[in-house]
């Protein structure tokens, strides 16, 4: 189910009133989101519910065997069975054929031609998120910070719908707990969340749809048949879009968890405001990185093991993450330039705190500088991301920036260039502003309030494109 | 546009200060105490209950009309009986209530109150018609081949691709023209036979490829009666549709329309839906000299004739052809299927020089 249709508004008012109503009888509420969420997961497919079903029971009981287990070494190996029951998982779904086809493809360099056994599944939306977040549970439970939870609680974890599909990867030692706690059905942030879902679908159907439909999706399909600047626009146009695509869903999970009550983390904070990739890393998809550093670098050894060392563990960090994203070597290659982008930070960084300077120069124009020069490396590193499956298209992107400077290009208008500079622009409005909108929306008449938000879907409805696009990161 | 938070120690990314251990991630701040903080108004779930629906009420009725259209366009069935039943209701409110009216004035002050049948937006220019030629002639740089690339969501990728290898021929101007989720079923969801006749009318191409079925294979409206897709009266129905197709483009000008056939889907049922669309397409082809079939079945399928989403490349690669659908292509996929098709326009219209590798 998509959020900006009329049937998840249908869905999401039934399930409102039904939370509430319900919330006092803990258990009765319990059983009830497991439901919604398996009928938002099971709408285009309802086979998929039973993977929820799967890794819910899994994860309960390995975590209660963690629990249980006398002895280091018996809770390591419980945990390194539920690794590889998750992982593998993971793997079956999204990894096998490419790990299986790349294998074949390297015989066939040298010269050994093999037809290897492909399980081509359905790769079922938002499995990665799903992993991870379940990892994260089982992983806390073995070290210590976190209690075993109900297998209803577990449940309500992996089905709470608002983040099933893409995040935020909310862990347990996050959402559990507010589990226990009681909502208040009196005290609900409304206006921060009203705002969240209407700044996700005005990011997602304004900003995001329009650059794909009018620049976008041309440039990295066909790009012998755009100019330098159609191309040099369409990757910027790309940064805009996956910004304005994945921010949105994130933004509109928050907003109706906290319509339900629920407190999510957030995702994004101006991205394309960093200084360095570092920076950015600590802005783009926060609950993922926050992930990747508590458990892949840190495990590896993080920065502990001398400066070499920290650098292969970055690497070997970010080449996973881009693995992560997608089972395609386009995706490991982006992941390995964030890494050696981050190394570089590390390095510098490193050289100017030595000298007893600050890691990053201060002052107006070295901060424009250092932002602008950021922008520029993600933009262009994300051209390894659409194209997913081969290395020739996003190189035949990246050569016609030199090569068809002879015009201007027909998609160079007015409206393209004004929606790409907004989709950037509105990562630099303060945040002193949205929260003084806020504060004045929640002091609105519930009546008002309406009124304001049937005039927003109205604007949506008529500038908007015909009928949803799925989310980018729904392939993740 | 998002309210700033950070996690707790977010400022340390790959780069701690000590990560002897790892410390669990801190919770995250109440959002009732971050509200309260910030100055908002804790609302009771009535409250937020009211702005909602007076919200998507007030909406509803506003974009009425809209969502009218989107509910007759659902695929026939028990989901769209309710929802043209229940949005019947609402669109004469609207119009009772003169609700309806914002909405027209403002499509129409944005120019998008025409139907997008009639409407060259995202048509590349192809530039004048030539003088109507008996034959097949040979396109020149003076006189290039003019070539129309439609469909559904299967002509996006393969006819980026079609339009990229003509122009690379230097021979060819071609243009793109899919439209997602449409299909020759359903004129009430998209009106392709208006379409269509705009092309033929305004483009005037010398040469046509058409790919069209990803959604066709659903029942279809008939003067009120709803056909079963494959029962043998839609299959008369849509194959006229199919004929009609065919026939606008030619009367239009093409020399030669392409009709490109499904190629074997990820779903054994979809496959046999598609399988009988290509018996259509192929029939309707043959009973017109001037139209092509372009069997895409085995194209696409291993060599015991089964689906697989990895396909050998040219060189014998393993390449991931088809997207986790099923259904549409990916790059590759879209390349292989693009570059047939242009080396069919090169062959039949005598377009010199070397046919561009894959």
């Amino acid at each position: 189910m998509l959020f900006p249709t009329i049937t998840f508004a249908i869905f999401f008012v039934a399930v409102f009133i039904a939370s509430w109503l319900l919330m006092p009888r803990r258990r009765t509420w319990k059983v009830f989101i497991v439901l919604a969420g398996c009928v938002f997961y099971g709408w285009w497919d309802y086979r998929a519910v039973a993977l929820l079903a799967v890794v819910a029971l899994a994860n309960f009981l390995f975590a209660r065997a963690i629990d249980r287990a006398r002895g280091a070494a018996a809770r390591k190996a419980a945990l390194v069975i539920a690794l590889v029951f998750d992982l593998g998982l993971l793997a079956a779904f999204k990894y096998f054929d490419f790990f299986v086809v790349s294998a074949a493809n390297v015989f066939h360099v040298v010269g050994l031609q093999v037809s290897p056994p492909l399980v081509t599944l359905a790769l079922p939306v938002g499995i990665s998120f799903l992993i991870f977040r379940i990892i994260s549970s089982v992983v806390d439970v073995y070290r210590g910070s976190l209690e075993p939870a109900s297998l209803l609680d577990v449940a309500v974890y992996v089905a709470f719908f608002p983040y099933l599909l893409a995040g935020p990867i909310a862990r347990a030692s996050e959402f559990l707990p507010q589990l226990r706690r009681p909502r208040d059905p009196r005290r609900i942030d409304a206006s921060r969340a009203f705002f969240l879902i209407f700044a996700g679908l005005f990011k997602k159907m304004l900003i995001a749809d329009y650059v794909a439909t009018h620049l976008v999706t041309g440039v990295f399909t066909t790009p012998g048949r755009y100019s330098s600047l159609e191309t040099l626009l369409g990757i910027y146009g790309y940064a805009v879009q996956i910004y304005c695509d994945f921010s949105a869903y994130s933004d509109m999970a928050i907003g109706l968890s906290l319509l339900l009550g629920f407190e999510l983390p957030d995702n994004f904070n101006a991205p394309y405001t960093a200084r360095d990739v570092r920076d950015f890393w600590r802005r783009w998809h926060m609950t993922l990185s926050s992930w990747i550093r508590d458990y892949l670098y840190i495990p590896f050894g993080g920065n502990r093991k001398g400066v070499r060392r920290t650098y292969v563990n970055l690497m070997a960090a970010m080449l996973l993450a881009g693995l992560w994203h997608g089972a395609a070597w386009t995706f490991v290659f982006w992941g390995g330039l964030h890494g050696a982008g981050l190394c570089y930070d590390h390095w510098r960084g490193g050289r100017r705190r030595a000298r007893g300077e600050p890691a990053l120069r201060d002052g107006f124009w070295a901060v424009a500088r250092q932002r602008f020069l950021t922008f520029q490396f993600v933009a262009f590193a994300w051209v390894f991301f659409p194209t997913r499956s081969d290395f020739a298209s996003p190189f035949a992107v990246l050569a016609r920036l030199f090569t068809a400077w002879g015009s201007v290009g027909a998609n160079v208008t007015l409206t393209v260039v004004a929606v790409i500079a907004l989709g950037i622009a509105i990562q630099y409005v303060p945040a002193r502003a949205t929260g003084l909108a806020q504060v004045r929306f929640s002091r609105l008449s519930p009546l008002l309030q309406g009124v304001g938000l049937a005039l927003g879907f109205f604007v949506l409805n008529v500038v908007g494109p015909q009928g949803p696009a799925a989310f980018l990161y729904f392939r993740f | 546009m998002d309210e700033r938070r950070h996690r707790g120690n977010g400022d340390d990314w790959f780069d701690p200060p000590t990560d002897e251990a790892v410390a669990p991630a801190a919770p995250a701040p109440r959002s009732r105490q971050a509200a309260t903080a910030a100055g908002r108004r804790l609302v009771p779930a009535g409250s937020v209950l009211v702005a909602g629906l007076v919200g998507l009420g007030l909406a509803l009725l506003l974009n009425a009309a809209g969502i009218q259209r989107t509910a007759k366009a659902m695929p026939f069935g028990a989901q769209r009986t309710v929802a043209v039943a229940a949005i019947a209701p609402v669109a004469a409110l609207s119009r009772l209530l003169f609700l309806d009216r914002p909405s027209r004035a403002a499509l129409a002050l944005l120019g998008r109150d025409r139907p997008p049948e009639e409407t060259g937006s995202g048509l590349r220019d192809l530039g004048r018609p030539s003088p109507a030629s008996a034959g097949l002639r040979t396109p020149t740089a003076a006189r290039p081949l003019r070539v129309w690339v439609g469909g559904d969501s299967m002509a996006q990728n393969t006819g980026a691709q079609v339009v990229q290898y003509a122009q690379e021929s230097g021979v060819m101007r071609a243009t793109l023209d899919y439209h997602i989720s449409t299909g020759l079923s359903r004129p009430d969801f998209y009106d392709w036979p208006r379409r269509l006749a705009y092309v033929a009318r305004v483009l005037q191409p010398d040469a046509a490829v058409a790919f069209f079925g990803a959604n066709d294979a659903q029942a279809v409206d008939f003067n009120g009666r709803v056909l079963d897709s494959g029962s043998p009266a839609w299959d008369a129905l849509y194959g006229q549709r199919v004929g009609q197709a065919m026939d606008t483009l030619l009367r239009g000008g093409a020399t030669r329309v392409y009709w490109v056939g499904l190629p074997i889907m990820g779903s054994t049922a979809f496959s046999r839906a598609v399988a009988v669309l290509d018996t259509i397409y192929r029939r309707e082809a043959a009973a017109r000299p001037g139209v092509v079939f372009v069997d895409t079945w085995s194209m696409f399928a291993t060599p015991r004739g089964a689906y697989s989403a990895y396909l050998r490349d040219a060189h014998g690669d393993l390449q991931l052809m088809r997207q986790s659908d099923g259904v549409h292509m990916t790059l590759a996929g879209a390349s292989r299927l693009g570059w047939t098709i242009v080396a069919k326009i090169r062959r039949d219209y005598r377009v010199g020089g070397t046919v561009p590798a894959q």
